[in-house]
């Protein structure tokens, strides 16, 4: 079947397999019937037949034993009542013809030793006439076969089409299971197809029913969740490591840059204290020691706050519930002489609590209060806020200023590293860098609101402080931990 | 192969008259072979015919046959059925006296035919024929005579020749009287049968 009907596709297999095995049962049970029905019909003629030449064979008794053929004639003439017989023979035991009658006008059929024979196309009954022991001859019946065959004809094409109704009935219903089987398959293979040649694994392969299919269907389904989820993860944290990269690149710029202007005005200095120490003017001598200490111990704060920046992501702390209030209490406590010498008012308002590392808030709170000090303390209102409320499972923080705010084009810029928008003022541009830096190790972020002229306001984000959060461990190093957590930021 | 050897008998007999013309006593051949037919005809009747139960001692007993009036019907039917049997049973055939034409053979005769199963008479003593069947008197005793009108007047088998060859008429009521059956298929040959329903 298989040889003769190639099929290329699991369906064209299993509709072959379906009407296949249809036919032949229906085949089977077709010959079945068709000999069952010969049997029948063979047991039935010959029976049938047999007694009627039973019954002429008794009444040929008297006619034979008289020797009256005349009577046997009469006798013979019966038949006419059987509307298949054709003729019959009545012959003494020495085979001699005693009497005849047939009206189709057929050849003489002799006697023979069996019961029942086929000759010349008709079915002949040879039947003995005994009477008290006695043999008195055998009586002959010819039958017209053209009914019989007839009626198996009918026989055979009853079955065929028995067997035809029952093979298209199956097949039809073997059409639709097969359907049904082929479809999770044709459109598993077709959702794969699809995957493979778009590479859009957001595709799902639909599900029909909870079989064996349906489960691969379910697997295949989580399968290719997973992948889109790790492609999604591998795209942002392709993006994630471009932008560090860039940073990078841009970090090793500017602190190799910044770096140089201590060493270059070290440099400077070497070279005119010795001409000063040549020429012996000892004024300048100390002038330029002076210079080369500042520089030297610029470049020794510059170095420290990089190591610090760099400490933030390395050294973690176990992160433990910090009372925000009570912690920039201190820390107002501690600056009072810097907001004695400008002349501010800060305000420290009741805070939510939160779980995080407690030296780098502190780190935090101690940056935001220094530049708000520092560039916040030049007009009229010299107030400095600090307060915080939780709201949408975030904690947020804010240190506001009464200053002279600043430019939302360079909002983003303060944040990296080096980046001082008053080159005079003092610090190293690494403050607000480091500020950030804490704020995405804990998950969440820092930014400004502000517009020249209507002060500043920094913004600091932890998330939700209820949750179990953990404290990122190995934090630098796992820039797409990091990624994640800023998305929910 | 007793039933060929009846058929040979038979046909021999059939073949008679061929000789019977070869011969100076073609006349004496003549009624021979009659006598023959006649006798086959008696005895194949007898093979159609059941006598009521109890009439025989044992299944082995003998159909006993009297021929009235013929001697040589007597002899040459008890050659024809020497090594015969009905039913499993030998036939004897005897040869009995005529009743005397009196009317005081009744009762002589109703002795001289007990122990018989069918008797017959000849065309010859037709006057002794009412005497003999007064004498059966509804024994089952199967009556056969050539004598014209023998079935009409109470006889049962009535035997008589048409176109050479032999024919018979049947009594119904009398044989049914007897208590004696003959087999229909026989009776259907018959030329006529009387005493039937519907029929004088």
């Amino acid at each position: 079947m298989m040889a003769l009907l190639p099929a290329r596709t699991f369906r064209g297999k299993l509709r072959i397999l379906v009407i296949g095995s249809c036919l032949i049962s229906s085949l089977s049970v077709a010959v079945v019937l068709i000999f069952a029905f010969y049997r029948e019909l063979e047991q039935n003629v010959t029976g049938e037949y047999s007694s009627e030449a039973q019954i002429l064979s008794m009444a040929s008794e008297a006619p034979l034993r008289f020797k009256d053929p005349a009577a046997g004639l009469e006798t013979l003439r019966t038949i006419d009542a059987l509307p298949v017989a054709v003729g019959a023979w009545i012959y003494t035991p020495d085979d001699k013809l005693f009497a005849k009658y047939e009206p189709k006008n057929i050849p003489d059929v002799e006697p023979s030793r069996e019961r029942t024979r086929i000759e010349n196309g008709r079915y002949v009954v040879t039947h003995p006439v005994i009477q008290d022991n006695d043999m008195l001859g055998s009586l002959v019946v010819a039958y017209d076969m053209a009914p019989l065959r007839q009626r198996l004809r009918y026989m055979v094409a009853l079955s065929a089409i028995l067997a035809m109704l029952a093979t298209l009935l199956a097949a039809a219903l073997g059409y639709r299971l097969q359907k049904r089987l082929a479809r999770p398959l044709s459109e598993l293979s077709g959702t794969a197809r699809q995957v493979a040649n778009t590479g859009n694994y957001s595709l799902r392969a639909a599900k029909f029913e909870p079989d064996e299919f349906g489960e691969f269907t379910d697997r295949f389904n989580k399968m290719l969740g997973t992948i889109e989820r790790q492609n999604h993860q591998l795209t942002v944290t392709n993006e994630e490591l471009r932008q560090k990269n860039a940073e990078m690149e841009q970090f090793t710029y500017t602190v190799s840059h910044d770096l140089k202007n201590p060493i270059v005005t070290i440099k400077g200095f070497l070279g005119m204290l010795r001409e000063d120490i040549a020429a012996g003017r000892q004024e300048d001598v100390e002038d330029s020691i002076a210079h080369i200490t500042r520089a030297a111990n610029r470049m020794t704060q510059l170095i420290n706050e990089l190591l610090e920046l760099s400490r933030i992501g390395r050294v973690v702390h176990e992160p433990q519930r910090i009372d925000m209030t009570k912690m920039v209490r201190e820390l107002k406590a501690e600056m009072s002489e810097q907001i004695a010498n400008c002349g501010a008012e800060v305000v420290v308002e009741d805070m939510p609590p939160v779980t995080a590392d407690a030296t780098r808030v502190r780190q935090v709170f101690d940056n935001l209060l220094g530049n708000a000090l520092k560039y916040g303390c030049a007009g009229e209102d010299r107030t400095v806020t600090v307060g915080g409320f939780v709201r949408g499972g975030e904690v947020r923080y804010f240190v506001r200023d009464r200053g002279p705010g600043i430019d939302p084009k360079y909002h983003q810029r303060i944040f990296g590293l080096f980046q001082r928008l008053d080159a005079g003022a003092e610090g190293t541009g690494i403050g607000l860098a480091i500020v950030s830096r804490i704020a995405e190790t804990h998950g969440g972020r820092a930014w400004v609101e502000s517009s020249p002229g209507n002060g500043a306001t920094f913004w600091v984000l932890f998330p939700d402080d209820t949750g179990n959060r953990q404290h990122r461990g190995t934090g630098a190093g796992s820039p797409a931990h990091d990624a994640l957590s800023a998305g929910r930021g | 192969m007793t039933t060929r050897r009846h058929i040979l008998l038979l046909l021999l007999a059939a073949m008679l008259p061929a000789f019977a013309c070869a011969t100076p006593a073609a006349a004496q051949d003549e009624g021979e072979r009659l006598r023959a037919v006649k006798a086959a005809f008696i005895f194949n009747l007898l093979k159609f015919t059941t006598w009521p139960e109890g009439t025989f001692t044992s299944a082995e007993a003998p159909i006993r046959v009297a021929i009235i009036g013929d001697g040589d019907l007597a002899r040459i039917m008890a050659a024809l059925v020497r090594s015969q049997t009905v039913n499993g049973r030998p036939l004897i055939v005897e040869r009995l006296a005529s009743p005397p034409h009196n009317g005081n053979g009744i009762e002589p005769m109703r002795r001289a035919l007990s122990g018989f199963h069918a008797v017959f008479i000849d065309d010859g003593q037709r006057e002794g024929i009412a005497t003999i069947l007064r004498a059966i008197d509804d024994r089952p005793i199967l009556a056969f005579s050539d004598a014209e009108h023998f079935a009409v007047n109470g006889g049962m088998i009535e035997i008589a020749w048409s176109g050479g060859r032999i024919v018979f008429e049947a009594n119904l009521r009398s044989i049914q009287q007897s208590g004696l059956t003959v087999s229909s298929k026989a009776l259907k040959l018959a030329r006529k049968v009387h005493g039937q329903e519907g029929s004088p």
